[in-house]
């Protein structure tokens, strides 16, 4: 060959595709390194297995030991295996492309869950699948999440069928109870937004990412149970004086809501939030001991308009309740949230409740 | 309601509105109720003097199968009232129980523990 055929262009020609075709294996390689692939090649008839650096290391199988498809299969979790034997069986019979997810149990190590895809890259000469060339990358994060969001949705799903449920039992019994439509429909109402503030506050505190998800503090559940009513108070003076340590587990959210909602309703029909005008006082603090105190109080400036007399199913006394079941509903909540009524004192010109509850 | 009547059925239930609505109604058909709100009072109410059972699953407390178990080693009729999605690969393995999604309409839960009873 001579200096002239060198640099023939066919020549330079075939260089340039050469160090195109090395560029693009470099790029492929740190790609798949990048994306913490490994990648494997498979032959079927003699079981052996070629697995890069990536490979080895997501199924820990260290050092450079030849590798067989039984080693790893070894590896796979007893309730997966079948079904990853089967989808590669299924791809060497059909010649079509594989996937699967799996759980892995290497020796010693912790579970994790491997993403696999692949496809037959050689064949006999009769045209029969030979090998199998693939990757497999880790997706332990993204099955946690997905169970995590599982999760969810069914805890979900639970507390709006359970609110269903509470909606109905209110109708139930209002209509065996309650005298006076208007009133009745008023707490049905105050109730129905109640429920679905609880809902709303539970569901936007699930989709954070702590520990105690799912807990809501209770100032935000106080400001927002109340917000129709600080936000209209008329001649009313409100004022709330919530301790910002103070939260509640989901599944208590609704009952504090509910709680709310009724002594609210009530105010403005008997109390400070109506027409004879007043002072409302809510306040929340923790004692130390696990458990707070919330405390409503309601001063009237004129007098009060008649309380309906009646008498709740315990033989309670008068209620100032909306419907005819205030203590019915008082004992729902008090019984969701654990708590205890502490003091209820009806006067003049003053209304005022206490419970303790436990909080987190 | 005459399958009902004189009968005492344990309603499992948490939530206390649901349970007394339960509890009132049942009264109307003419049977007696036991309520059990945790997981210890529902199975102390499944080994007692009861005919029939309505159970919420998911108690503040946990789950209520122990007392399920009772009551289905005892041969009692029980019905489960669930708000959860799908009861029934969890509840498979109580093949005399019937479950019902909560929030199931009064009429037919009634209607339900009738068809078991007699």
């Amino acid at each position: 060959m001579t200096a002239a055929d060198d640099a023939s262009p066919t020549h330079r020609r075939d260089e340039l595709r050469h160090a195109a075709r090395e560029d693009l294996f470099h790029r492929a390689a740190l790609a798949l390194d990048a994306g913490d692939m490994g990648v494997f090649e498979w032959t079927a008839s003699t079981d052996e297995l070629k697995g890069d650096r990536n490979f080895r290391r997501l199924w820990d199988l260290g050092g450079d030991a030849p590798l067989t498809g039984e080693t790893v299969f070894a590896r796979v979790h007893p309730d997966d295996v079948d079904m990853l034997r089967a989808e590669v069986a299924r791809s060497v019979e059909t010649g079509g492309d594989y996937k699967a997810q799996f759980r892995i149990r290497p020796p010693g190590g912790a579970e994790r869950w491997l993403g696999a895809r692949g496809r037959v890259t050689g064949r006999d000469a009769d045209g029969t699948p030979a090998t199998l060339t693939g990757l497999n990358w880790d997706i332990t994060e993204a099955k946690a999440q997905e169970e995590r969001l599982e999760r969810l949705a069914r805890e979900m799903n639970h507390r709006v069928n359970n609110s269903f449920a509470v909606i109905a039992s209110l109708l139930t019994l209002g209509s065996r109870t309650a005298r006076d439509v208007p009133s009745f429909a008023q707490m049905m109402t105050a109730q129905i937004h109640a429920l679905a503030d609880a809902h709303r506050l539970a569901a936007d505190h699930a989709l954070d990412d702590s520990d105690r998800s799912s807990d809501v503090e209770m100032r935000t559940l106080v400001e927002t149970a109340l917000g129709a009513w600080t936000r209209n108070a008329g001649d009313a003076r409100i004022a709330l004086d919530v301790d910002p340590s103070v939260s509640l587990p989901a599944r208590h959210v609704s009952g504090m809501a509910m709680l709310l909602y009724e002594l609210a309703t009530n105010a403005t029909k008997y109390g400070a939030l109506g027409d004879a005008g007043g002072t409302l006082d809510v306040t929340v603090e923790a004692r130390g001991d696990g458990t707070a105190r919330f405390a409503w109080r309601e001063r009237l400036d004129g007098p009060r308009p008649p309380l309906p007399e009646r008498t709740g199913p315990e033989g309670t006394g008068p209620l100032p309740s909306s419907s005819g079941f205030g203590t019915v509903l008082m004992q729902h909540c008090l019984s969701l949230l654990g708590a205890t009524m502490d003091e209820r004192t009806v006067t003049e010109d003053g209304f005022a409740v206490a419970i303790s509850f436990p909080h987190r | 309601m005459p399958a009902l009547h004189g009968h005492t059925i344990l309603v499992v239930e948490d939530e206390f509105l649901i349970a007394l609505n339960l509890e009132m109604s049942l009264n109307e058909a003419g049977a007696r109720v036991r309520l059990a709100a945790t997981v210890d009072e529902a199975v102390r109410g499944a080994g007692g003097e009861v005919h029939a059972a309505i159970l919420d699953v998911s108690l503040a407390d946990g789950e209520v199968f122990p007392a399920a178990d009772v009551l289905a080693r005892r041969g009692l009729p029980f019905v489960f009232h669930s708000g959860h999605a799908a009861p029934e690969a969890r509840l498979a393995r109580y093949p005399g129980a019937r479950a019902l999604a909560k929030p199931a309409h009064e009429g037919v839960l009634l209607a339900t523990l009738e068809e078991m009873l007699s």
